[in-house]
């Protein structure tokens, strides 16, 4: 059975009900050690990471129930299809490890996956039809379309291009 | 002696951090800590700077009044690949390496290069402590009736008169770690289940080894990191069952 220490820097253990205030020293020490793993977990590229992509998980499950005219403009739904190629899509991104800034419907029917880096700004889009598109496009330049198919080749060719222009 | 290094081909490690705190060094420091993107940019070249915003809202009788503050605080460099990236900051810097992690020897000369780096372009830093990290996920089946046991030896237990089936949990062990070369320490064991593909579960073991290191020269910080690798072998090996290690060789 494993006992309760009471303080992190002292190996002299204590039984779990055994109640003791802490020395001042001991609260000052247990105060510094706190701070400590604060500032440690706050450092976590890794942990940024999964929490955004829980938030982008949540949000893409949040359109696939949009029901059609979700824009109040007339927009289809995004079909299951283009939710499934995002979702897969996502997945590479991950693996990379590359984080998109937002995904959002499109008013075209379809998912967007957005990119941004100051004035840079790209994104892939999965459309009802089953298009794919890149564009790259900031404040300076005209937009750059490429148009991809639903392939690994083409998406891993898309994130190449991708990473080159917003980091560039 | 030197620390037999422990490899495993699929490795767990999502993360491993050196972090290490100073002294707040002064405003002025940002400006020298300017000269590190030209010195690191082609290991390093994406280059983001860090900020610390403070908002202050104040209610009295003459109505309200708020105010808002921001100073920069350092700057971040990731790799092209962004596996590697290490802040420089007016109190600390950290190193990070994403998977897939090598091993100990190139991650910590990294980060010993790295602060070295650091350390010619704001001069004098009075240490305070540091932190080794190592975030791993450990992905297992979970067919009907496995169970963390199977996995882990360091695992919440259930009463069996408690349901037996955990739909998530959070664990969080502060454990104080003797001196073996670092001096005293405190370990950090967290726990958590991530979200995880069907029949499948991903265990989250985020190990932080915490010590303090008041005013330390460069030379004996990183003697006292170096000894923090049998350590967190030992720690990390310890909670895994043989099936687990088995599972990640």
């Amino acid at each position: 059975m494993p006992a309760i220490a009471t303080s992190p820097m002292k190996t002299k253990a204590i039984r779990a009900n055994e109640l003791v205030e802490p020395a001042s020293s001991s609260r000052k020490i247990m105060k510094f050690f706190a701070e400590l793993i604060k500032e440690a977990r706050s450092t976590s590229r890794f942990l940024q990471i999964e929490k955004q992509y829980r938030d982008l998980g949540a949000a893409l499950e949040t359109y696939a129930n949009l029901e059609d005219n979700w824009d109040s403009y007339g927009a289809d739904k995004p079909s299951p299809s283009a939710i499934k190629a995002t979702a897969e899509f996502m997945e590479k991104v991950r693996a990379e490890p590359f984080v998109p800034d937002r995904i959002i419907p499109s008013a075209e029917g379809g998912i967007a996956i957005y990119f941004t880096k100051g004035p840079k700004t790209a994104y892939v889009e999965y459309r009802n039809s089953g298009g794919v598109i890149l564009a790259m496009y900031d404040d300076k330049n005209d937009p750059l379309i490429v148009e991809l198919a639903k392939n690994d080749a083409d998406e891993y060719r898309a994130l190449r291009l991708i990473r080159n222009y917003v980091t560039s | 002696m030197a620390t037999p290094p422990l490899h495993f081909d699929n490795a767990p490690i999502r993360e491993a951090i050196i972090a290490i705190q100073v002294h707040d060094l002064p405003q002025s420091s940002i400006g020298d800590l300017r000269a590190l993107p030209e010195k690191v940019k082609t290991s390093y070249p994406l280059c983001t700077e860090l900020g610390e915003a403070q908002f202050v809202g104040q209610l009295g009788p003459q109505g309200t009044t708020s105010t808002a503050h921001h100073r920069p605080i350092g700057f971040q460099f990731q790799s092209a690949d962004s596996k590697q990236i290490f802040q420089v900051r007016v109190n600390g810097f950290s190193f990070h390496r994403l998977a897939p992690y090598e091993s100990w020897d190139p991650f910590k000369n990294e980060a010993s290069n790295l602060w070295r780096l650091y350390r010619e372009v704001v001069g004098p830093v009075k240490i305070l402590n540091f932190t080794v990290r190592y975030i791993n996920t450990l992905i297992v089946p979970a067919p009907t009736g496995a169970s963390l046991e199977d996995y882990l030896r360091v695992y919440p237990y259930l009463p069996p008169e408690f349901p037996q089936t955990l739909n998530g949990y959070f664990m969080r062990l502060d454990l104080p770690v003797p001196d073996e070369g670092s001096g005293e320490g405190a370990l950090t064991v967290t726990q958590t289940l991530l979200p995880s593909e069907p029949g499948t579960a991903s265990i989250l073991l985020d190990n932080i080894f915490s010590y303090a290191a008041l005013g330390v020269t460069d030379d004996i910080l990183w003697k006292k990191i170096d000894g923090v690798q049998a350590v967190k072998n030992r720690v990390f090996l310890a909670a895994l069952t043989p099936e687990m290690q088995k599972r990640i060789s």
